[in-house]
């Protein structure tokens, strides 16, 4: 699961026809920084959802900390949308958004 | 005094003191209030059930793709934790609640939605709005403060779990 926060390389097009483009490109998978939910629920959730081990988890939870914002997975949009929905469940504040 | 410990048999057991038996007893139904989007607390809803998409066209399909389904595992949590209330036992001048693993899921997620909803009482967007001090705090932000400890705790007994699968 680590794999999925690494930058995703995108193969350069030569054409760039919609429909392929909401196939082809991945979504990712926003959590957002929110004041009242707990550093230590955040990196319980991440870790619950996504498999990632704890320095990973905590590592994604300071980025949302101090950042704002951090991408903790990325994907095909109905396994970004399945993520998202998990992640609204256990209370956290996410969204899918394209690069 | 530690609320939550972890038993010899792998459960979780939950020692509360009246008072906070009777606050928690008085928020639950407030929650479901909120949850099922009952007249007048509508507003206090946003966090518990945020957009997923900023494009309304795509925010609109994903709503219809997942239904009620947000408001029924709410709702569904808020039953067991109620349950689980229902059968604990006094003990002394608390009340004793066992809970099996299902069970403790329920209370983490119940504990963060009543503090999701009650900072939107108190009216906490950023992290400079917490008050920081008991003395001129609200009552609302007390109770905030408080339930954050127990899901801390809670948390923290949970945590060890995710190693184990």
């Amino acid at each position: 699961m680590e794999a999925s926060t690494a930058p995703v390389i995108v193969p350069e097009r030569t054409e760039t026809p919609d429909e392929h483009d909401e196939h082809d490109r991945p979504w990712n998978v926003l959590v957002w920084n929110d004041p009242v939910t707990l550093m230590s629920h955040v990196v319980y959730v991440l870790r619950k959802l996504f498999g990632y081990d704890e320095p990973t988890a905590t590592q994604l939870m300071l980025q949302v900390h101090h950042e704002g914002k951090a991408v903790v997975a990325s994907g095909p949009r109905e396994k970004s949308e399945f993520d998202v929905h998990r992640l609204h469940a256990h209370g956290l504040q996410a969204t899918l958004q394209r690069d | 005094m530690r609320r939550f410990r972890r038993l010899a048999d792998d459960r979780v057991q939950l020692r509360l003191p009246a008072a906070e038996r009777a606050v928690l007893s008085s928020l639950l139904p407030q929650l479901l209030a909120v949850v099922n989007g009952e007249e007048g607390v509508e507003h206090l809803r946003d966090r518990l059930f945020p957009k997923a998409y900023e494009d309304p066209d795509r925010e609109r399909d994903f709503q219809r793709l997942i239904g009620d389904d947000l408001v029924d595992q709410r709702r569904a949590a808020l039953d067991d934790v109620v349950a689980s209330l229902d059968a604990g036992r006094s003990r002394g001048r608390s009340w004793i609640v066992d809970l099996d693993d299902d069970g403790a899921q329920s209370w983490l997620a119940v504990l963060h939605d009543l503090r999701l909803v009650l900072a939107q009482v108190v009216g906490i967007r950023t992290e400079s709005d917490w008050t920081r001090d008991p003395a001129t705090a609200e009552p609302a932000e007390i109770v905030l403060w408080h339930i954050g400890a127990l899901q801390e705790e809670l948390l923290e007994l949970l945590m060890p779990g995710l190693d184990t699968g």
